[in-house]
């Protein structure tokens, strides 16, 4: 018993660490453009319906130096969104969350401003559906439940022939 | 059709992943179980039955597959070909195969005895399959099904839904392998009817047909509004008209024959006499004695080329991390670790073994270390258990978190380097494999995985291992170091311990040692094992957890442990320490799953950050890096499936296991019910945060995925 409790008392120290937060996603490009480098990223991956962030890593062409300063703007489907470091924790980016309502192909368009140099980049993604994601759950929920009726029935017929044979 | 859309059209194979690997899994279940059955029976089961199984499972393939799929919802014609084949293709060359016999001789014998024997025996079963392989119901059923499906309405329906559409098919493939059933008559199923019934019966199902392809042909109007040519209607009229009647009429046409041959001949075919017959003895399948990887495992020097190519490896990474890019995404030491080596780790424990030990890296400078000659101590008595190594995964796991090791290739190398120092450091002054048995947090992860692997080594006869003399296995001898684990053959249970190193393997004078497919070892009622195991299977659930819940992580983490833990605590030790160890699979099951997600999406990322590696370094033999979009492996849905699956089988392994663990324990099953109920709860409980888990959007850490 004393083992026991210094076991969860080892589990409870170990789960108590403060969370760190991740950024960026998975790179949907990497590209020079005019005088920077730009890196953008997107998570969740594969792009689903729903809410998706973006983020973008900007570099000086020239000098590879991290330019914290450009004022980036993200055109999705025809509506602007300006991307910011407001709710990133990794302040070499900026990001913006997008909402996509339905599956398909989307243009994006990311425009780079920083003083007089202007930059822009446009790339496809692909959204996927999720519609069906509720009807798949359900039916890998429900494959153990049925299995383990199974068991249950043979565990119960397996019994009675024993018992049977005594 | 234009040129280009018939090209189109036909260059559209469809790859349905799930049907295909069923169709494929299949057929080598039925080869297997042929050739067990071709040993006792080869009368029985000449080669030509499985080539028609085999055929119809090819026909089914070439059904759901093909561009008749694609093109059905085009033209009727390439419809009703799809029909045809579900129907009167594939099922009688299924059932040619007679597939019921090698299907279940494919199956591992306590399998068929223990796991299926109490259904077979039921009496229900025997009435409900007389019952569906009458000849009666069977030809009612398969025109009710046929003339059913096609009328307008239900037509347009299963055109229009996916869902609906498969039903229909599994309708005709069903109802169609009843149908044939009495006209072909698989072995060993007894005669239901006369053979004379079987004339009536298909040409009947003929006119059936007949009826229906001449109503397609001659109606003049379109009856189904998804197709509007007439043309395309009246043809596949025309092909079920002439087709199908020579599917039916053949038959009856050589079952009339065979009733009209002299019955000297009938009888001799009916009744083939057995050749003499030697049961060849079972063997157990061994990974050494296989060609390639058997040579590989067993080669002199074949750990030592997996290792350097591990040590490289590491090296690189090392390198990559100090002196590359900052990105995680684009450095060797955010993408090779993480999303590479781990995956395949655990893939390694669920298929094969403990492939990492084998082909460990820190493995190297250790030896170096070994060489040296200063081993002189021993690792304390009191320090010979797993607690060290569990509280250093413990922080392992954690740090992993909370320094966000993954996402800064500087500290990812700067744990290879501490790992390195520790493995050299310790075996220089210790003796034996005292690192990998007591400290290092890596192989004791891959200890309690491999307690699940399906292969372990054994040895090959017990009789042998008592008349032997020397035990080189475990004291090695002038050419080969025995087991520095200290792993004694003849008591070797389970993997626990076992870094596959070969070294009992190469020192065994009389060749004994195997690597087999073996069952789970029993469990260990040592407690540090059972906290070793849990350490792994909640930190399976914590990792993927905190990648999808952040801050929330602690507290639901915690939710998690306590009651394990409490439940834990009600039972006694011994008691304590089984149900710990059947968690495993579980919790093997949620890293497969985690790892596997990131691998499938980010399964193209290395070749960019190799070559983004080599440009960091000045190597210009590679190209530079081409950072671009491209799909991943799987689609997000079969990625999905994969992870629910791989968690289900999980939880299930973990269910049974605790099932016989508790059996093992109480007198009666239903004290071992009362006794599993409170712990099959908390199991059930933490399954369905697994769901929520795979649910959520995860981060995509410390990889470029091209998507």
């Amino acid at each position: 018993m004393k083992a026991l409790r210094r076991l969860a008392a080892v589990f409870m120290l170990a789960m108590a660490a403060t969370a760190a937060h991740g950024d960026g996603g998975t790179m949907l490009l990497h590209q020079d453009a005019g005088a920077f480098t730009i890196t953008l990223f997107a998570a969740p991956q594969p792009l689903q319906v729903g809410t998706a962030d973006f983020s973008v890593l900007v570099q000086d062409r020239g000098s590879g130096d991290v330019l914290l300063d450009p004022m980036l703007d993200l055109t999705v489907d025809g509506t602007t969104i300006r991307l910011t470091t407001g709710h990133v924790s990794n302040r070499l980016l900026q990001s913006a969350t997008v909402h996509f309502p339905s599956p398909g192909k989307r243009r994006l368009k990311l425009t780079v401003r920083r003083g007089s140099e202007i930059a822009q980049l446009t790339t496809e993604c692909t959204v996927e559906p999720d519609g069906s994601r509720a009807t798949l759950v359900w039916f890998y929920v429900l494959l153990p439940a049925g299995v383990i009726l199974l068991f249950v029935i043979h565990q119960g017929l397996k019994l009675r022939s024993e018992r049977k044979v005594q | 059709m234009s040129d280009g859309v018939s090209q189109a059209a036909w260059s559209s194979w469809a790859f349905p992943f799930w049907a295909t690997a069923g169709l494929l899994a299949t057929a080598l279940l039925y080869l297997r179980g042929f050739r067990e059955i071709r040993r006792t029976r080869p009368l029985n089961f000449p080669p030509w039955r499985a080539w028609c199984f085999l055929g119809g499972l090819l026909s089914m393939w070439i059904a759901i597959a093909s561009p008749l799929d694609t093109l059905d919802a085009l033209f009727l014609v390439a419809h009703m070909a799809q029909h045809l084949i579900l129907m009167s293709v594939a099922p009688p060359l299924l059932l040619l195969g007679a597939p019921a016999v090698p299907l279940l001789r494919a199956l591992p014998r306590s399998v068929l005895r223990d796991g299926l024997g109490p259904f077979f025996r039921t009496p229900i079963l025997h009435k409900g399959m007389r019952l569906l392989t009458h000849p009666v119901l069977a030809w009612v059923a398969v025109n009710i099904a046929y003339l059913g499906w096609h009328v307008p309405g239900p037509y347009e329906l299963a055109l229009r839904s996916p869902g609906w559409h498969e039903v229909e098919h599994a309708c005709f493939l069903g109802t169609s392998l009843l149908f044939w059933f009495p006209v072909i008559q698989p072995w060993p199923s007894p005669s239901r009817a006369s053979r004379w019934a079987m004339l009536p019966y298909l040409v009947g199902a003929d006119l059936v047909n007949t009826a229906l392809a001449a109503s397609l042909t001659f109606s003049g109007r379109v009856i189904y509004p998804s197709y509007s040519s007439l043309d395309d209607q009246v043809a596949a009229g025309a092909l079920m008209w002439v087709v199908g009647s020579i599917f039916y009429l053949v038959p009856v046409v050589a079952i009339a024959i065979h009733l009209l041959s002299p019955p000297s001949r009938r009888s001799s075919l009916a009744n083939p006499q057995p050749p003499h017959i030697v049961l060849p003895q079972p063997r157990r399948l061994d990974l050494l004695q296989l060609p390639l990887i058997g040579y590989v495992l067993r080669a002199r020097y074949g750990r030592m080329a997996l290792q350097s190519i591990a040590f490289v490896a590491a090296v690189l990474v090392i390198a990559d991390g100090f002196l590359g890019r900052p990105m995680s995404a684009m450095n060797l030491a955010g993408v090779l670790p993480w999303t590479y080596v781990r995956a395949f780790g655990v893939i390694g424990l669920l298929v094969l073994g403990n492939i990492f030990c084998l082909s460990c890296p820190f493995m190297l400078p250790r030896e170096i270390g070994h060489r040296l000659g200063l081993a002189g101590f021993k690792w304390p008595r009191w320090l010979r258990s797993k607690w060290i190594a569990i509280a250093l995964m413990i922080l392992f796991f954690w740090s992993y978190e909370a320094f966000a090791i993954w996402d800064h290739p500087g500290r990812t190398a700067w744990l290879l380097v501490a790992y390195f120092a520790a493995a050299f450091l310790v075996d220089t002054f210790f003796r034996g494999a005292s690192f990998c048995k007591y400290l290092c947090p890596l192989g004791q992860f891959n200890f309690a995985g491999s307690l699940l692997s399906p292969f372990s080594l054994q040895a090959r006869s017990q009789a042998t291992c008592r008349t032997c003399t020397t035990h080189d296995c475990i004291a090695g001898n002038a050419q080969q170091r025995g087991c520095e684990l200290q792993l004694y053959m003849p008591q070797k249970t389970g993997n626990m311990d076992c870094t596959l190193c070969m070294d009992c393997v190469k020192a065994c004078p009389h060749d004994n040692i195997g690597l087999f497919a073996m069952p789970p070892a029993p469990p260990s009622p040592r407690i540090d094992l059972a906290a070793l195991a849990l350490v792994v299977v909640i930190a399976a659930f914590a990792n993927a957890w905190w990648m999808v819940a952040g801050k929330y992580t602690a507290l639901l983490s915690l939710l998690a442990v306590v009651p394990l833990v409490a439940v834990g605590a009600r039972f006694k030790k011994e008691l304590f320490c089984r149900l710990s160890q059947a968690l495993l699979p579980l919790g093997l099951s949620m890293w497969a799953a985690h790892l596997l997600f990131h691998l499938f999406t980010g399964w193209a990322s290395l070749p960019p950050v190799l070559h983004q590696a080599a440009a960091d370094f000045h190597w210009h033999f590679l190209s530079p890096p081409q950072w671009r979009m491209e799909l991943p492996l799987l689609s997000a849905h079969a990625v999905l499936s994969l992870q629910l699956l791989l968690l289900d089988a999980g939880l299930l392994f973990t269910l049974y296991l605790g099932w016989r663990r508790a059996l093992e324990w109480a007198a009666r099953p239903s004290r071992a019910v009362l006794l599993l109920l409170p712990w099959a709860a908390t199991v059930a409980a933490v399954y369905a945060a697994g769901i929520w888990i795979l649910l959520q959007p995860m981060q995509m850490r410390g990889m470029i995925m091209n998507p």
